[in-house]
């Protein structure tokens, strides 16, 4: 044996940074184990959480002692990594918990759906920590698999199917245009490692690492749903099964954000400009859509879309100031931890209403809620506001960093148009909270309401933490 | 005497705009995905191209053919995923054109 | 500039001339004579029965997608056992042996599932 050599690679940095991951994966071979044997499926819940709980406590550990980087430079699990881990963590929690009910007992397959869901957050992980666009790679399939097969989850019914094929033709694609973009660069420069290219394109790229690098961009953009690669996003956040919406929604964007900012000192330093561009078009594409929509999931698709927009902003700022700054970093972390609390609890909310056998398609069905439900109208109204940035809550801290950022970058007209932007976005929530509280019940009987305390839970928690957000930032930015 | 790296840069490039050209204008879903895989394997030649074009005798640069074993793998996972979304969709539907797709709306 | 391909193109010549001679020397040689069974789509030497566009049962389909799966997860063990001297010659031969054998246990998890799920039982 030669233990010098073992030493560089694997050491007691290396089992820090890479402890989340293992926990999670670990936890991922138990709940296979655990469908063995038909006595020990009562386990998932007691595995799912735990090693969701594990992977967290790990996080919090790498907060504390931050690791550069490891494994020959090919992973990193710096702060803003382990924050990263903590939202996806928590995205993941709160579509298992509202998945739980979700689907009716009868339904096959569940082990499958929890053993799904538990590989995404691995995949995020390694997506936001990867220096190495092998590793980005990998994270990148361990994410979007399981999505595209929890997508279809409901095979029984016909939009289900349909969101999951119409994710994995789109997605697929994308990843083709990635390894395409990714083999050209390598042909070009002749390294993978994201330290060595950023240094490579700060003395130029060759036109073949340029042409590669497009389609690199293109792909996340596509991940990003960022206009004109978001037509996806409404028909298959429309389809997929709910409790899937919210990981989608949440957890896929902070990812592929997460990646995006560290690869900006990749682009052209005069690329700024067109992604502030694309991220002005992009929040109009969102908004101007979810004007005309009367489904509620779809319109909280299109406000998805306008939020990718306004976090594209960040991406040219960062690009236009040359180096990843710390406060563009805080913003885009700000920003998706407050994005997960929001869009999380209003996608929670319809789960949890169809769950209990309403069915919450359009805007109509939510008239007279605020009789019938008070807390629950109460809490949907919170997050309407958070994601309409409305004082007070998250979203408008989160608006208000990001648009700081866009100004510090001296990209002044595009800030105004997202500011503008975000107004015209008021109006579609006003809609929806009109419709909770000013308009008469339809003569529609509500079914009586299941006892749900593992639902009621995460709502609490995630209208908990968009308030806290918005009055107290300063417990969260004190992580950062 | 071998064959010079450009052309295999050239082969792959032709592969792709295939594959990519095939995506875009194909309404089976059998053959769209085929398409897709060409796609892939116009990434994985390229790799290997790249690697030839990098290596010297002695020292040989395998970030490209190990990243391509890897392309291989979620290949196959991709299309063992993409086929039984297609049978799914063959179910409901009785087709596996895209034509299926009902557009989604309210 | 296009030298290096003239074993390619002397290969394909080679492959065409040997069909094409082929045919055109067992024409020349061979008797001719027309039976009808001759016209016939060729089954093995037994008559032909029924249509050819059956269909199969969907459970080829997952026997043959499992195999691609676990077949494709070798390809790291070709990996492994190219590089197992050099690792061996660095001294890390039991460490990255260790790795394999976590690799390989992952995977009996996996195919110990598939057979509990019974994916792998074929008449049901």
């Amino acid at each position: 044996m030669n233990p010098d050599l073992i030493a560089q690679y694997f050491n007691a940095e290396c089992a820090a940074a890479l402890a989340p991951l293992v926990t999670l994966a670990g936890g991922l071979l138990l709940l296979i184990v655990a469908e063995w044997f038909e006595p020990m499926n009562r386990l998932r819940p007691l595995l799912f959480v735990g090693s969701i709980l594990g992977a967290a406590w790990a996080e919090v550990a790498l907060l504390n002692a931050p690791v550069a980087a490891v494994l020959g430079g090919t992973y990193s699990a710096d702060k803003a990594s382990a924050l990263w881990g903590l939202v996806f963590l928590a995205s993941t929690l709160i579509a298992w918990v509202h998945a739980r009910s979700y689907y009716r007992k009868s339904r096959p397959f569940l082990g499958e759906h929890d053993m799904l869901l538990l590989t995404a957050p691995i995949g995020m992980m390694m997506m936001a920590g990867a220096l190495d666009l092998t590793v980005f790679f990998i994270g990148l399939e361990l994410l979007s698999i399981p999505l595209y097969c929890l997508a279809s989850f409901r095979r029984d019914r016909s939009e289900s199917v349909e969101a999951g094929l119409k994710y994995f033709v789109l997605g697929a694609f994308s990843v083709g245009l990635f390894l395409y973009g990714a083999s050209l660069i390598y042909a070009a420069t002749g390294t993978l490692s994201l330290t060595a290219l950023t240094a490579a394109a700060a003395t130029g790229f060759s036109p073949m690492a340029q042409v590669g690098m497009a389609f690199v961009l293109g792909s996340l953009l596509f991940k990003l749903s960022v206009w004109p690669f978001h037509l996806w996003v409404p028909d298959v956040y429309q389809g997929a099964p709910t409790p899937v919406t919210i990981l989608m929604a949440t957890g896929t964007k902070a990812a592929a954000l997460a990646f995006t900012l560290r690869i900006t000192g990749l682009l052209p330093e005069s690329s700024a400009g067109l992604i502030a561009l694309l991220a002005v078009l992009t929040m109009a594409a969102g908004n101007l859509g979810a004007l005309v929509q009367s489904n509620l999931k779809r319109l909280l698709a299109y406000s998805g879309v306008a939020h990718a927009g306004t976090l594209l902003l960040l991406v040219a700022a960062q690009r236009a100031s040359g180096e990843l700054s710390y406060e563009a970093t805080s913003a885009a972390l700000f920003y998706m931890a407050a994005y997960v609390a929001t869009a999380g609890g209003a996608f929670g909310l319809l789960a949890w209403l169809e769950a209990d056998g309403e069915h919450f398609t359009q805007i109509e069905s939510l008239k007279g809620l605020g009789r019938r439900r008070p807390a629950m109208a109460a809490a949907m109204t919170l997050f309407l506001l958070s994601l309409g940035g409305i004082p007070a809550t998250g979203g408008f801290l989160a608006k208000w960093m990001v648009f700081s950022v866009t100004l510090d970058a001296h990209l002044t007209g595009y800030a105004i148009a997202g500011v503008l932007m975000s107004v015209i976005a008021l109006a579609y929530y006003l809609r929806v909270i009109a419709a909770m509280y000013m308009e008469p019940a339809s003569d529609q009987v509500a079914p009586p309401m299941a006892k749900r305390t593992d639902a009621m839970l995460a709502t609490a928690f995630c209208a908990a933490a968009v308030l806290v957000m918005g009055v107290l930032p300063s417990v969260f930015l004190g992580l950062i | 005497m071998s064959v010079p790296t450009e052309h295999l840069l050239a082969l792959a490039a032709i592969l792709f705009a295939i594959g990519v050209a095939g995506f875009f204008t194909r309404r089976n879903l059998i053959v769209v995905l085929m398409s897709i895989e060409l796609m892939l394997n116009a990434a994985n030649l390229t790799f290997v191209a790249g690697s030839r074009l990098h290596s010297s005798t002695g020292a040989v640069q395998v970030d490209g053919p190990i990243f391509v074993i890897f392309i291989i793998a979620v290949a196959a996972v991709e299309a063992a995923v993409g086929l039984a979304l297609v049978i799914a969709l063959y179910r409901q539907k009785q087709t596996v054109s895209l034509d299926a797709f009902a557009r989604l709306e309210d | 500039m296009l030298e290096p391909y003239l074993p390619i193109l002397l290969l394909v010549g080679i492959t065409a001339a040997f069909g094409v001679v082929n045919v055109i020397v067992s024409d020349l040689l061979g008797g001719h004579r027309a039976v009808v069974s001759k016209g016939d789509s060729y089954e093995c030497g037994m008559a032909p029965e029924g249509s050819a566009r059956l269909r199969l049962s969907i459970h080829f389909y997952l026997v043959a997608v499992l195999f691609i799966l676990f077949d494709v997860e070798s390809v790291f063990l070709v990996l492994w056992a190219v590089a197992a001297k050099s690792f061996t010659a660095a001294g890390v031969g039991a460490l990255v042996f260790a790795e394999i054998l976590v690799f390989v246990g992952l995977l009996l998890a996996a195919l110990v599932y598939v057979w509990r799920k019974g994916g792998l039982q074929w008449d049901r």
